[in-house]
């Protein structure tokens, strides 16, 4: 697909600067001599756009968030308009002493979002208006909010995690994958801008330039990428997962350090890493959700179906992912196991869940620590 | 459509020192897996304790679904009679089995709280026998399921509102159904289990042998996690505590109701089953068991040894189970002080076990429960 890159007065502006030269060492030409940095501290890094896209996910997130406390209508009107950015509904936020005017910024979640799940990121959001008007205690067959605090449709599942893990894949996976790494690189902009494009795909991944040292902050695939490493909790020591941090980010320097020497080959290498790779931190992040689940029995239903609705939102972000390599028949053999009602599984039923996605994967002998 | 953007920002014309690229690191590997002789106590609980007590649970639930399947087929008091001593049998039977939750009862689900969580939720079960739509093992479930379940349906309000439930009730075949569910859940579950550490199943018994050490996920640590979670949480605070109104330093409401079994009554038979089984555990009934490992420790307890004071309170808690009134529920309503003199006992063998016993033998308590002990 094609989208995006026209060539703005700032991008022309950029393309003519002389970059690479001073940064060069001189060796022969073909065979660029840079040094990758360990972090990412590029002189002309921009993060901005990132940041805007990501801070309008939060803040719609908060307005579904108000729909866990009993009584709190949310207008799924005002949700879309949020999607789309009209109505004026965002509220500016600063990032490193930028102002980022989200309503103005000329940005809209809605357009960037991957074509076909734009309608169904909108039946989500119809959904949260009926299910947050019921006024009812969540129970098996019945929406409304549940003892967790969290507004569940009839069949068990949590509005607001499906639709993060779903905005994931759809938004974030798609622009850093189909976008900013895909098509930026292969259209005929400047190096220049081709820079700045791979710096919106990192931000996008929602993690510090010091990744993964520092982990303050990190948020969406930013947190999961460690969680299916070796979990949130302890400190990224030993990776026994899929090793999605020093995949991702050593990738993502070595492009951009690539970019920076004019070294579009070697770019191009490490977005072939990136992309394939969000089908399989989509694939483990849904198995690592039913691990959550396995571990929130003890919690109750209501704890499970949002693990269970976690799952199934990365899932059915693969099911956006152009670049996914699995079946189709794999595909919908997983989505059968999941059921029609959360409230009805059974946890052998999750657990094969788990044990298919980990069979499709082959991830037997790391699934329990995904 | 909109565009995504780029927000140009100036660029300057510096060459920055870059950092040195990260290398490979060579080597690592970790450390070989330990060798040596085999654990003599990891053979003999597992051999001679774990795996005969599941095979007797596993017994003892495919009993208890044969009766249930003749009460189902013609209820009378004489069937009745029959199903009712099937299921005291085999609830005493996971007495004995509540300890191992971890390996194959953490992977088939055969927990507490799947099997044993109480006070059971006799709306869902009404509403279940009434026609709702269920599955049995379901999340939603669970407190509508296991023991406690059938505990309620077998017993609640005696024998003749029982039979009644079950031939002149207007759901009297849903009643039918849900017990046949219930009970076939059970003999499924504790059969998987069984198979999952059988030598001719899977055979987890030759893993839980070989994972030597008290590392997190040896079989010593694994097993001895799970035994004190069992008796800190499941006896101390669920079977007495809670009922008799206290929660680490909380006071509670009495709630009598709220104890293991309370509409058979046979919470005194269980709470001795568990305890006996606690015993048989550490003593490694007549071969090697935690006692000799703790012993090796040469660990001291109040100018003794830790294992006597082990092996002593152990036997403290277990008279003293043996003393209590039944039906225990009563005996709470009428204040009955053997209860919290009970209490008493059980809080101190908590402490030696969670305490003293897992710094003895290196082993980390990970569990984690609120009552603050």
């Amino acid at each position: 697909m094609k989208r995006n890159f026209s060539a703005s007065t700032g991008l022309v502006m950029i393309a003519t600067l002389i970059f690479s030269a001073a940064c060069k060492k001189d060796s022969a030409p073909s065979i660029p001599n840079y040094t990758v940095p360990t972090t990412y501290n590029f002189p002309n890094a921009d993060s901005l756009t990132a940041k805007t896209f990501l801070s309008m996910t939060a803040e719609i997130e908060a307005v579904i968030n108000l729909g866990n406390t009993s009584g709190n209508v949310v207008s799924n009107t005002k949700l879309k308009s949020m999607f789309a950015n009209t109505g004026g509904f965002f509220t500016d936020t600063t990032f490193n002493s930028n102002v980022l005017h989200l309503n103005t910024s000329g940005l809209s979640l809605k357009s960037n979002t991957f074509a076909a799940a734009q309608p169904f990121i909108e039946i989500i959001m119809d959904s949260i208006g009926i299910a947050s008007a019921t006024g009812k205690v969540a129970a098996n067959g019945q929406a409304g909010v549940s003892d967790k605090k969290t507004l569940l449709s009839a069949n068990g599942i949590y509005y607001r995690q499906y639709f993060t893990k779903s905005v994931m894949g759809v938004l974030i996976g798609h622009l850093i994958t189909d976008v900013y790494l895909g098509d930026s690189l292969n259209s005929n902009i400047s190096i220049a801008a081709k820079q700045h494009a791979w710096d919106q795909a990192f931000y996008m991944w929602g993690v510090p330039a010091n990744f993964p040292t520092n982990r303050v902050g990190v948020k969406y695939w930013g947190s999961y990428t460690s969680q299916i490493d070796s979990g949130i909790v302890k400190p990224v020591v030993n990776l026994t997962g899929i090793n999605s941090n020093p995949t991702l980010m050593n990738a993502f320097l070595k492009g951009r350090a690539a970019l920076a020497n004019n070294d579009l080959t070697t770019a191009k290498q490490q977005a072939d890493i990136i992309i394939p790779f969000f089908e399989k931190m989509e694939a483990a992040a849904a198995l690592h959700e039913t691990n959550e689940a396995k571990g929130n029995l003890a919690n109750g239903a209501a704890a499970v179906c949002g693990n269970l609705s976690e799952s199934l939102g990365f899932w059915t972000a693969l099911k956006f992912n152009a670049h996914k390599k699995i079946s189709d028949a794999d595909y919908a053999a997983v989505v059968a196991l999941y059921g029609t009602n959360f409230w009805n599984i059974t946890p052998a039923g999750i657990q094969a869940i788990q044990d298919k996605i980990s069979s499709i994967y082959g991830w037997d002998a790391v699934k329990s620590n995904l | 459509m909109k565009k995504h953007f780029l927000i140009p920002v100036s660029v300057t014309l510096v060459c920055i020192v870059l950092a040195v690229a990260c290398s490979k690191s060579g080597g690592g590997g970790g450390t070989p897996p330990p060798t040596g002789t085999k654990d003599e106590v990891l053979v003999n609980l597992g051999t001679n304790i774990i795996l005969p007590s599941y095979q007797q649970l596993s017994a003892s639930t495919a009993t208890l679904d044969a009766a249930v399947t003749a009460f189902n087929a013609s209820p009378s008091l004489t069937t009745l009679t029959a199903v009712q001593g099937a299921f005291k049998d085999a609830y005493k039977k996971w007495a004995a089995c509540s300890e191992f939750e971890f390996g194959p009862a953490a992977d088939q689900f055969l927990t507490t709280h799947f099997t044993n969580a109480f006070p059971t939720d006799t709306v869902l079960i009404k509403g279940n026998v009434n026609g709702a739509v269920y599955v049995i093992d379901g999340i939603s479930n669970f407190s509508a399921q296991g023991f406690p379940a059938l505990d309620y349906l077998l017993f609640a309000y005696g024998n003749d509102a029982v039979i009644a439930r079950f031939t002149t009730d207007a759901h009297a075949a849903g009643a039918k159904q849900y017990l046949a569910a219930l009970s076939a859940s059970l003999k499924t579950k504790t059969a998987a289990v069984t198979n999952a550490w059988s030598t001719t199943g899977g055979n987890y018994l030759a893993k839980f042998i070989n994972a030597t050490g008290v590392d997190a996920g040896s079989s010593l640590s694994l097993l001895l996690n799970a035994y004190v979670l069992d008796f800190d949480v499941n006896l101390q605070n669920y079977k007495i505590g809670i009922p008799i109104g206290i929660y680490g330093p909380t006071t509670l409401p009495k709630s009598p109701a709220k104890v293991e079994a309370v509409y058979s009554g046979l919470s005194d038979q269980l709470l001795i089953a568990q305890v006996q089984a606690f015993q048989n555990i550490y003593l490694g009934a007549a071969d090697k068991g935690i006692d000799d490992k703790v012993a090796a420790t040469n660990a001291q307890k109040n100018g003794g040894s830790l294992n006597d004071a082990i092996k002593t309170q152990l036997t403290a808690v277990l008279t003293r189970m043996q003393g209590l009134p039944e039906p225990l529920s009563l005996g709470i309503t009428n204040n009955n002080t053997t209860i919290n003199d009970a209490f008493t006992e059980v809080r101190k063998m908590t402490v030696l076990l969670k305490v003293d016993m897992s710094s003895a033998l290196g082993i980390k308590i990970s569990f984690a429960d609120d009552d603050g002990d």
